[in-house]
């Protein structure tokens, strides 16, 4: 039920991000806000406390928007979130919301694990490989692991293509185990 | 008993009330002097008396023949009874007797049954024994095969962790950036093997 309702709530924020072109501003001012939102406790309670007036609410938010420099976009998208008393749902909009929108703009969200940190060159061979297979643009992420000690894990939306030592070693135990 | 002796007493108590009552105006007659008696008044006194002595002893007799015919009776009765007593009595010496006569093949008969139920009997536990020695056995090779099954692959497992540990310090030393900087390359170009691979299987 929840998950209907955030991904609403997302979609029309994507539809006003698109609609404006700054759909890569809207999406970094959503997580900034959602990061401060989940760290700080004070801002949680005002916000979903039914003790602090909607007027309260609202004037944090503007205030809490100018520090932080956050899109106009995000600043009204908030506000309906609290006019509709729907704060605690901000984390799963956040979700919808990347989903949405990369599927909008055709992205990909990659993940991309190794034992040793990758090159430039080895990152663009990576990413310009992944986007003619996949026809679309991939957004990376570069993670260091030294217990996969040699090879490279990527994950592409809910698929792993994992080439790590660590899980051929893993196969091999098994298969000996089972033997 | 007590019933006949308390007869005895009162039929003794009546006889010598009566022999008083007979000896007792012979008595008197021995010793007085022959002057009213024989008048008319004194004979008429001698009969009144001699109704008084009938009447006395008519009442004290009147049970009599009652009391002895009873006694009778109780007698006979006791006699039957006696007889009776001593014909059970012979009746269960004879039988006495009779088992007495079987006595010794009653016994060997029993002794006999006795044998068949013991050996029956050891048999029975011998067959039992025998079947709880052969579970026990099983349930022990069931074990000693459980444990074994269990230590082959503790074995293995530990093989195996030993064989991987051992490939894993080889493969520290063998995996030069080199070496890795190939593989990485190998692997981005079978992405497109993967890829399609993956998509056939969803």
């Amino acid at each position: 039920m929840n998950g209907a309702v955030s991904s609403r709530y997302a979609a029309a924020l994507v539809d006003v991000a698109l609609e404006q072109k700054n759909a890569d501003r809207v999406k970094s001012d959503l997580a900034a806000f959602a990061e401060a939102f989940a760290h700080s406790s004070d801002l949680r309670t005002t916000l979903e406390s039914p003790a602090v007036s909607r007027e309260a609410k609202l004037q944090v938010i503007q205030k809490l928007g100018a520090v932080m420099e956050l899109a106009q976009a995000v600043r009204n998208f908030l506000c309906v979130l609290v006019d509709h008393r729907r704060t605690e749902l901000l984390f799963e909009i956040q979700d919808h919301f990347r989903t949405e929108l990369n599927a909008r703009q055709n992205i990909v969200e990659a993940v991309v694990t190794s034992a040793r940190p990758l090159s430039a060159d080895e990152r663009n061979r990576l990413i310009k490989k992944l986007e003619d297979e996949t026809h679309k643009t991939i957004e990376m992420q570069f993670h260091e692991d030294a217990s996969l000690l040699g090879g490279t894990v990527v994950r592409l939306g809910s698929t792993v293509y994992d080439s790590s030592v660590r899980a051929q070693l893993d196969r091999m135990r098994e298969q000996l185990e089972s033997e | 008993m007590i019933q006949s002796t308390r007869n005895l007493v009162n039929s003794i108590a009546r006889f010598t009330v009566a022999f008083f009552l007979f000896a007792a105006p012979v008595l008197a007659q021995e010793a007085a002097k022959p002057k009213l008696e024989d008048s008319p008044t004194g004979q008429v006194f001698r009969w009144i008396n001699f109704v008084l002595v009938v009447v006395i002893l008519l009442y004290l007799f009147k049970g009599a023949p009652s009391y002895f015919r009873g006694h009778a009776e109780e007698i006979s009765q006791k006699i039957a009874e006696g007889a009776r007593a001593r014909e059970a009595a012979e009746q269960r010496r004879a039988e006495a007797k009779a088992k007495l006569a079987t006595i010794d093949a009653e016994v060997a008969k029993i002794r006999e049954e006795a044998k068949k139920a013991l050996a029956l009997e050891t048999e029975r536990i011998k067959v039992q024994a025998k079947s709880e020695a052969e579970m026990i056995e099983r349930a022990a090779q069931a074990e000693i095969a459980a444990t074994e099954h269990a230590a082959r692959l503790e074995l293995r497992i530990l093989a195996a962790k030993m064989a991987i540990e051992r490939a894993e310090a080889l493969l520290k030393q063998e995996l030069q950036p080199k070496v890795e900087t190939d593989r990485f390359f190998n692997f981005v170009a079978s992405m497109a093997v993967l890829m399609g691979k993956q998509q056939a299987k969803n």
